[in-house]
């Protein structure tokens, strides 16, 4: 890497949730931008990192930890959140049982970890919502139509609430709501504020990244594609 | 190929610091009789010149086995592999060398003969000498650890560094010549001139082929420019000369010849055979040629009540598995067109469905889906003329496969997998202890093979278990292309295969059949498939096997009982997760210059994508000789293992 790299804050993040709810793609989107219509499963886990620098200059270093979903594979997850700071737990928000999964980390990350871990609820897959009629959101497949969602926004909003998370909705698809999931996260551990409170806003409305491109592992914050706002279906 | 070029003579260098350590390395080396592999030309062609003639001759007249089952025993029990290194080394560095035949039914005790006098190296080499230490390879497979103890002689430094030259495939250095024109003035009378075209007048002055070149005679200073030339013609002499070679036997009795056969598949199986072979060596198909029909029908028939089963009304759908699966069968092999194919994905999802609910203790888990595949893929391939074979990944079989013809291959693959996985199994149920147990061996295996990147790996923090959990799962098939995966599959199978088909009990699959995880109704599978014939050898085996059956629970305790010689010297085996871990460390160990100078990011990045996209068959072959040679050194180290 570079010289910065030194002055990097390196956040271990792990990414929790039934299998295919897409947390695969979340960190592709993440990490270089890009969607993959067929991932193939995650076996065991996978690592990724990306750098973001805050308009304060500060950069960050997320280092992740993509699990499997699949239940089989759920005995190697303790190594992977076991020293995490941040956890993603990721559920499809057009299946009930994912969200149900998703409860279950929930209650098994705060049984390990209690508060020391920051814990972010999130319901992918946005882009199959169909009152989602975001103009940026390309919906180019041949998609269910109908109303597929199947945990409303409520529900995920309730949990996140009930167990001090926060909550996204996001589309890894479209790429919406994904950096915010990170870059919410960043903001949050204490370790990367040098006692200098920072807006979200700051970095999230017209933050500069001092290098752009995610192709060199720079995450490109003006990518960010709207807020989580999500349709009420 | 550079990275694997370097890392491997770091680790030569390595291995010469101790004497004894590299005598046995050498050894075993050399009489893996996968060192031809690592040649520049294909597995085949790099022993092309003693399979043109030598190879096919003998092997073709010994159609009813034992003869080449006592030559084999003789030639392990001789000690006799410092030569055997020496030839192989020149084989494969001169891939002209000359091609003397001798054919003769005292050939097994001729060979063995010469083989004892190898340690005097006295140079009284001749082409049986070679074909015999080809054989060789194979046959000290099975009882190398007797190998290894006898050996005695370690080979000059100069053909390790010409061997390890020839195999990063930049210039081949040439091996001494002397030996090779002994060679040539070599008695070679007796050629069996083989009908299909690739026979060759054996004589080296006039080795010819096809009847169109003639290979001018050897000389050090002409060889590198004939090289390129040579090699492309004999890879090209030595795949028809293989093709020939499968053709015979499994043409040549009713009864065909397992041991040959696997033998003959470890360096690959041509494209048109691999079905057949495939379910030969898997135990799926017996070794008698008649039962053929009756039981693949059968098992057809089988698979097809069983579909119809688990689709009809009373079948109560598990649809957690069946919802998994669904999800996972697009994500699939997602970057080959062939699985895209609507028609296959339906097969597929039907295959591992019933696979899943047939074997409760494990379900299916993800990596399933691509273990399935080799096998359905490769059984497609029946279906398809010669030329579109290897085509198979581009067209939608539903183009060419009836109804019936898609219910044939399912079962097939089907019934594949549910053999391969009965080995394995301990990969899939609950907390997968298979794995974890293949990881931290991987990890021991490592800390000796390559104590410098194992403490690298350590002081990055690196555990075995992120890189490696996946390799286990998925027994490489993520990590190499499907082509290479094939090819591999074509010396896992021969590896692994029991050789007590030739006897007709399914001893492998009774084993597993007494592994905690398996269902009473696969035993029903087993027996269905054995076959009554019974050869002199397979009769001690199956005694041995039934011995076995209800002593030990797994498999890997039994492998290890079947280091005695007694019963026949075919009678080794090597378990599937015995074999893969040590295939994972020679994988590892390709890597390692690289990986010593990365951290933690850096070797798992890497790790998680291993640049192996531009792998050829000639890589894996490599791969495959090392864990063999790792396997050969390290045995007695990981008796414990399994
Ligand atoms: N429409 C839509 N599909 C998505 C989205 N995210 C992921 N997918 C699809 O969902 C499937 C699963 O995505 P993955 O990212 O592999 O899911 P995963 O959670 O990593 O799954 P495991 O590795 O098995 O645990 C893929 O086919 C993706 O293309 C999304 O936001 N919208
Ligand atoms: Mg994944």
């Amino acid at each position: 890497m570079n010289a910065t790299t030194n002055q990097a804050t390196s956040i271990k993040l792990v990414l929790l949730g039934e299998s295919a709810v897409g947390k695969s793609s979340i960190v592709l989107r993440f990490v270089s931008n890009d969607f993959a219509e067929n991932k193939e499963p995650t076996i065991g886990a996978a690592f990724l990192t990306q750098r973001v620098t805050l308009p304060d200059d500060t950069i960050i270093k997320f280092e992740i930890w993509d699990t499997a979903g699949q239940e089989r594979f759920a005995s190697l997850a303790p190594m992977y959140y076991r020293n995490a700071q941040a956890a993603v737990v990721v559920y499809d928000l057009t299946s009930p049982q994912s969200f149900l999964k998703a409860r279950h980390w929930v209650k098994l990350l705060r049984e390990q970890s209690g508060n020391n871990i920051i814990i972010a609820l999130v319901a992918n897959k946005l882009d199959l919502c169909e009152e989602q009629a975001q103009p940026e959101t390309e919906q180019e497949e041949t998609e269910p139509r109908g109303n597929v969602r199947k945990v409303a926004k409520e529900e995920g909003q309730k949990l996140a609430d009930d167990e001090g998370l926060m909550f996204f909705e996001t589309s890894a698809k479209t790429g919406e709501g994904i950096n915010n999931v990170f870059l919410s996260i960043a903001e949050k551990i204490p370790l990367k504020k040098k006692g200098n409170e920072q807006e979200s806003a700051t970095f999230n409305g017209n933050g500069q990244s001092e290098n752009s491109t995610s192709s060199n592992g720079r995450i490109d914050l003006n990518a960010r594609n709207g807020s989580s706002e999500a349709c009420g279906c | 190929m550079g990275l694997k070029k370097s890392s491997s003579s770091r680790d030569i260098n390595q291995k010469t610091s101790s004497p004894s350590l590299f005598s046995s390395l050498m050894k075993s080396w050399s009489h893996s009789g996968h060192s031809p592999t690592r040649s520049n030309s294909k597995a085949y062609s790099s022993s092309t010149t003693d399979n043109n003639n030598l190879g096919y001759a003998s092997d073709t007249s010994s159609n009813d086995g034992t003869a080449n089952q006592l030559t084999r025993k003789n030639s392990s029990r001789s000690g006799s592999n410092s030569f055997t290194n020496v030839n192989d080394i020149y084989r494969m560095t001169k891939p002209i060398m000359p091609t003397n035949h001798h054919h003769s039914n005292n050939h097994s005790s001729s060979s063995s003969i010469l083989l004892n006098n190898n340690n005097t190296n006295t140079g009284n080499i001749n082409s049986s000498t070679i074909k015999k230490s080809h054989h060789k390879f194979s046959d000290s497979n099975e009882d190398w650890s007797a190998v290894v103890d006898d050996y005695n002689m370690p080979p000059s430094m100069d053909f390790f560094t010409d061997y390890l030259s020839k195999n990063s495939n930049t210039n081949m250095m040439l091996g001494p010549s002397p030996v090779l024109s002994k060679k040539n003035s070599g008695h070679n009378n007796n050629n069996n001139n083989y009908t299909s075209g690739s026979s060759s007048s054996s004589n080296n002055s006039n080795n010819k082929n096809s009847g169109t070149i003639t290979y001018p005679k050897l000389t050090e200073h002409n060889y590198h420019l004939e090289l390129e030339n040579e090699r492309e013609l004999q890879e090209l002499n030595s795949k028809l000369t293989r093709i020939n070679k499968f053709d015979q036997i499994l043409s040549s009795s009713s009864i065909i010849s397992l041991a040959e056969l696997k033998k003959l598949s470890w360096n690959g199986i041509p494209m048109g055979h691999r079905p057949l072979v495939w379910k030969l060596l898997i135990g799926y198909l017996p070794a008698n040629k008649k039962r053929h029909e009756i039981l693949i029908q059968r098992k057809r028939k089988e698979y097809k009540t069983g579909i119809y089963h688990i689709f009809s009304p009373q079948h109560t759908r598990d649809q957690p598995t069946w919802h998994q699966i669904e999800i996972d069968i697009p994500r699939t092999n997602p970057h080959i067109k062939l699985y895209q194919f609507p028609s296959v994905q339906k097969s597929l999802q039907k295959i591992l469905y019933f696979w899943a609910i047939r074997h409760p203790a494990s379900g299916y888990v993800q990596g399933i889906n691509d273990l399935v595949t080799p096998f359905f893929q490769i059984f497609l391939t029946s279906y398809l003329p010669e030329h579109q074979k290897a085509k198979v990944c581009d067209i939608d079989p539903e183009t060419y496969l009836t109804e019936e013809n898609f219910a044939e291959v399912e079962a097939d693959s089907f019934w594949c997998l549910s053999k391969f996985l009965d080995t394995i199994i301990d990969n899939y149920i609950h907390g997968q202890p298979g794995i974890m147990k293949q990881v931290s061996n991987l990890e021991s295996l490592c800390k000796r093979i390559d104590g410098q990147l194992y403490k690298h790996l350590k002081k990055e923090n690196v555990e075995f278990v992120q890189f490696a959990f996946r390799w286990m799962n998925c027994l490489l098939m993520r990590e190499v292309p499907i082509d290479i995966v094939i090819r591999m599959w074509d010396t896992y199978l021969s590896e692994t295969s029991s050789d007590d088909n030739d006897g007709g009990v399914d001893s492998a699959g009774a084993r597993k059949g007494s592994g905690s995880s398996n269902m009473k109704m696969m035993m029903n599978n087993n027996n269905t498939l054995s076959d009554g014939t019974v050869t002199p050898n397979g009769v001690a085996q199956n005694a041995n096997d039934l011995i076995n059956i209800p002593t030990h629970a797994n498999e890997s305790v039994n492998n290890n009982n079947n280091t005695n010689n007694n019963s026949g010297s075919n009678k080794r085996k090597t378990s599937l997760s015995e074999f893969h871990v040590f295939v994972c460390a020679a994988f590892l160990e390709t890597w390692s210059n690289s990986l010593l100078d990365m951290d933690f990011q850096g070797i798992i990045t890497f790790l998680q994508n291993v640049p192996t996209a531009n792998w050829g068959e000639k890589d894996i072959e490599i791969l495959l000789s090392e864990a063999y040679m790792w396997q050969t050194l390290y045995k007695d180290a990981t008796s414990h293992w399994l």
